[in-house]
């Protein structure tokens, strides 16, 4: 069957001397793995080798479950060519990259986390300053959490409901409760952290995350990091580069 | 594997196979080559193939290829030692030194920086350049590691170290190839030469 989509690719490896395989991360198709004929000649007809982060729409030869699919045309867009543009830049776009990859199912479509995706990916790169970059990476990491149902907890105690008050003196995290936890509740979940007002004041109050400053954005970036190692039950690569800017 | 053959056939037409670009056909067609040329030649070539692996090693300044402790390049007097060109593989060297426009001499990083395939700097020679950029006087660092993702990203992680050493940095122009047109210039091609358009003189 063939497929038309339009796809962004969060994974390439070369597979011959002409040809590579692809995985793409597609609006209504999901994550799919396709091989990519001849793509490495320099007359492809995919407009050149195809790299992580080449975008466009795509025809496919679509095959049975963990079948590669055949890649047939790809038609790649302008629009993503300022990643490399600075290095937290890079470093977060391969982040967004990781986490795609390692949490979204084999053909599990997810339009908005797709078009999240695009769009984190085209701010990221006018991004202004170290803080904005991080910011967007944080949106858009919640926005993947809540894509995939494991939206976090944040402006309540995730056990017993109390609503998040900026008084709060001792404020926790923790991962198996997916969420805040409050100074009552933190006996029950060993795996909680401390976490600094701040911090919790912005995860609370999502909106506020531009404006915090760059240690409040680390702390509030170290918890997301540590979830979203729970749920990948690995530390992603990535995170490395990110906190160690 | 075919019992047709005698066992050492086979073996060599296994060789063969495994290099790139070569089919079982062309595999066989090879091997049936050298089984028919007289021995000195045969041995010509398996002489050539032990050299390769035994006489070169990397230049101990550069890590381009070499057979002596310094390379042809690095011992050139007539280069300009001040200004190093970066470049993934000692083949890149190949090709930028057959236009015959580079006066400069090399650093070979062995690879490119890829975090999500697990190669770190430390895997390649970044410290390396780090510390000729410190010792010798260096008045400009040229990257040219391959225009994608991954050869930006190592541009990028390099320039971050250097830019603190006030040593000038310039990349590779990039953009539409002389000789092209506009009208089948694709998106990608078209949207760097904009970004990178120089004045004319
Ligand atoms: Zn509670
Ligand atoms: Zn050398």
């Amino acid at each position: 069957m063939l497929t038309k989509d339009t796809a962004i690719c969060i994974r390439c490896v070369d597979y011959s001397e002409t040809s590579q395989i692809v995985t793409f991360f597609a609006r209504q198709s999901g994550k799919i793995s396709a091989i990519a004929k001849g793509s490495k000649r320099a007359k492809s007809s995919f407009e050149g080798a195809i790299e992580i982060f080449s975008f466009g729409d795509i025809m496919f030869h679509a095959s049975q479950e963990d079948k590669l699919s055949t890649l047939t045309e790809f038609q790649q867009k302008s629009g993503l060519s300022g990643l490399s543009r600075n290095y937290l830049c890079y470093n977060s776009s391969l982040f967004a990259c990781e986490l795609v990859t390692n949490l979204v199912d084999e053909h599990d479509p997810h339009p908005q986390l797709f078009d999240d995706f695009v769009q984190f990916l085209k701010d990221v790169q006018t991004a202004a300053s170290q803080n904005e970059t991080i910011s967007l990476l944080i949106y858009f990491q919640l926005s993947l959490l809540r894509e995939i149902g494991l939206q976090p907890v944040l402006n309540e105690c995730a056990n017993c409901k109390n609503k998040y008050d900026q008084k709060w003196f001792d404020v926790y995290f923790s991962n198996s409760a997916n969420g805040i936890i409050c100074k009552d509740c933190d006996m029950s979940f060993p795996d909680k952290a401390k976490i600094t007002r701040q911090a919790a004041y912005c995860l609370a109050n999502l909106k506020n995350i531009p404006k915090a400053n760059e240690q409040t954005l680390n702390q509030v970036e170290r918890i997301i990091i540590n979830l979203l190692a729970s749920h990948m039950q690995k530390m992603p690569k990535m995170a490395k580069y990110i906190l160690g800017k | 594997m075919s019992d047709i053959y005698t066992e050492t056939l086979n073996k060599l037409i296994e060789e063969f196979a495994k290099l790139p670009g070569i089919g079982p056909k062309t595999a066989e067609r090879l091997a049936f080559h050298i089984l028919n040329v007289d021995s000195a030649s045969a041995m010509a070539l398996a002489q050539a193939i032990n050299d390769v692996k035994t006489k070169i090693h990397s230049c101990k300044i550069c890590y381009n290829f070499s057979e002596e402790t310094v390379c042809n390049i690095c011992s050139d007097s007539r280069r300009d030692q001040s200004i190093i060109c970066v470049v993934e593989h000692p083949r890149d060297i190949i090709s930028l030194e057959k236009t015959g426009s580079c006066k400069w001499v090399y650093h070979v990083l062995g690879g490119h920086i890829a975090p999500l395939e697990e190669i770190e700097p430390s895997d390649l020679t970044i410290d390396q350049l780090i510390e000729r950029v410190r010792k010798d006087s260096i008045s400009e660092i040229v990257m040219a590691t391959n225009p994608n993702i991954a050869g930006d990203g190592t541009a990028l992680y390099i320039s971050s170290l250097l830019r603190p050493m006030g040593v000038k940095i310039t990349r590779l122009a990039r953009g539409l190839p002389s000789g092209s047109t506009i009208e089948y210039s694709s998106d990608k091609i078209l949207t760097e030469a904009i970004l990178g358009r120089q004045q004319i003189e």
